[in-house]
């Protein structure tokens, strides 16, 4: 799993589990490189607010190990580009994280997909 | 859709039967489906957030309510992530009995889906049959739990109930009742031209597409994708039981079919090794309430797929984060490619082929956008459509 060094900063939370920091702005780098290395299983994504960022994490998996690519946003304005495009299995997932932590997907449409019209805005922020 | 030649078909969302509604608007050319729309979330119930704001213990509880099929699964999992950050081994009995209580919620689930299977082809005969020796499996679980449902085996640390020698025995002796039935129904689906005519060559989910989608479970299965955590990833000790992960080529929904009923016979094997494995021991250790700040990530093979757990802890009694992923929602995406082209008479088997507790046909209403006539049918008007 050497090739997993040009994604960022690789760290282990188990035997197969790897989490790799990266840069927002290289997200879409990121993506190709697992694409060129034959991960084509999205699992899930996972937003956290931080209080001081929103954190993503892209879950990935291919037999028995995990890549989790981790990347932080600005909390005011939140935003980023889809990846349906490399990943079509993700856009339930994205808007999931558009309607629970208020973050603009650009490249999807928006709109009310789990929640109801009568909940919280952004549900899952910690203000 | 636009075109004026199209009528728009609403299916859903609600059914007072149903654990998981969605609102599928389906387009129409004459009886052949044009296009989909999919919408989900009827019954959110804010679970992830109720979660950061209990205890680690609590949660369990709450797990459990996700969903009355997987209740097991779900606790399993998410108690797996737990020990994970708190780094304990739990004992080996109480792995076994977690995994012979996921194979018993594997069978009465992929049970009851034969049941519906048959159902929503018209062949009711089945259906009965189906639930009836599914019941075989239920009253083992009411036997060993207390409990049909929901029957809070899985703790952090180990499990809550013992299997007694009188108890396996009675396992033992059910086990090889439900094989002979499996024979029968693998035979049936098979076989039979009633079944086959209404399954072969309907909803097909091509390789690519499966592969593109992300879809898991015996979905992808059947379109020869192998996916099997209990054999790609080995949680508690399935690597230490031998069984074979079932695919199947032909991605329709004949070939979901015998995947799901192979994959049960697989089960029993499971079960029976499970019990001749155990060895006399401690059913659970202690844990501390708190865990250490951390992250981990939990994986489990569901009757419908990968549960996915990823649990954040900031070192408090309270998890910091929990997010949960469900097949159901994994697998709602890929109906999209399978309903295109499809016959509207097809259209329940289909979509009960991927097994999301949702076969609502009432509150349909049909509009012509020719005349902007709408009118409102119910199941009825489905049912005499499937026959």
């Amino acid at each position: 799993m050497e090739w997993l060094k040009q994604l960022g900063d690789v760290y282990k939370t188990d035997r197969n589990d790897y989490f790799i920091n990266t840069d927002h702005k290289n997200i879409k780098k990121a993506l190709k490189i697992l694409k060129d290395n034959n991960i084509t299983h999205i699992s899930s994504i996972t937003g956290i607010d931080t209080k001081k960022e929103i954190e993503i994490i892209y879950h990935f998996s291919k037999d028995k190990t995990t890549i989790n690519i981790k990347t932080e946003i600005n909390r005011d304005t939140p935003e980023t580009e889809t990846i349906t495009k490399e990943f079509p299995g993700a856009l339930l997932f994205e808007k999931e994280l558009a309607e629970m932590l208020g973050v603009t997907i650009k490249g999807i449409k928006h709109e009310h997909l789990v929640l109801s019209d009568r909940s919280p805005i952004f549900p899952l922020r910690r203000d | 859709m636009n075109d004026d030649t199209c009528y728009t078909l609403p299916l859903g969302p609600q059914h007072p039967a149903l654990v998981e509604p969605e609102y599928l608007n389906i387009h129409l050319d004459g009886e052949t489906i044009v296009n989909v729309d999919i919408n989900i979330g009827f019954m959110h119930r804010g679970i992830e957030k109720a979660l950061q704001q209990r205890t680690y213990q609590q949660d369990r509880f709450l797990i459990e309510k996700i969903c009355g099929i997987c209740s097991s699964i779900h606790t399993l999992t998410y108690c797996n992530a737990v020990e994970k950050l708190l780094d304990v081994d739990i004992p080996e009995r109480a792995k076994y009995i977690r995994m012979i209580v996921a194979e018993f919620e594997r069978l009465h689930s992929h049970m009851l889906w034969v049941g519906i299977a048959g159902y929503e082809i018209g062949f009711d005969t089945v259906f009965q049959m189906a639930w009836r020796d599914r019941e075989l499996v239920m009253e083992l679980l009411e036997d060993l739990s207390g409990n049909r449902v929901s029957y809070s085996m899985n703790t952090i640390g180990g499990v809550r109930r013992d299997i007694s020698k009188d108890m396996a025995k009675k396992i033992r002796t059910t086990m090889d009742k439900i094989d002979s039935r499996l024979h029968h129904y693998i035979n049936v689906f098979v076989n039979d031209s009633t079944i086959t005519k209404r399954t072969k060559g309907t909803g097909i989910l091509k390789q690519e597409d499966a592969k593109r989608y992300s879809a898991i479970g015996p979905l992808a299965r059947a379109s020869g994708i192998s996916c099997d955590l209990r054999k790609k990833a080995p949680y508690l000790l399935y690597d230490t039981v031998d069984f074979k992960e079932i695919t199947h080529d032909t991605d329709d929904v004949e070939s979901r079919a015998i995947v799901r009923l192979k994959e049960l016979l697989e089960s029993t094997k499971i079960i029976r090794q499970c019990l001749h494995l155990m060895q006399k021991g401690e059913l659970t250790i202690k844990v501390p309430e708190t865990v250490p700040e951390g992250e981990t990530i939990s994986r489990g093979e569901a009757p419908r797929g990968e549960i996915f757990y990823y649990v954040r802890s900031d070192g408090t009694d309270r998890p910091y984060r929990v997010k949960i992923n469900t097949p159901t929602l994994a697998n709602i995406h890929p109906l999209q490619s399978m309903l295109k082209g499809q016959q509207l008479a097809d259209l329940p088997i289909i979509v009960a082929s991927i097994d999301p507790c949702f076969s609502c046909t009432d509150r349909v209403t049909l509009i012509d956008t020719k005349t902007g006539i709408s009118k409102t049918v119910d199941e009825t008007y489905l049912q005499k459509l499937k026959r």
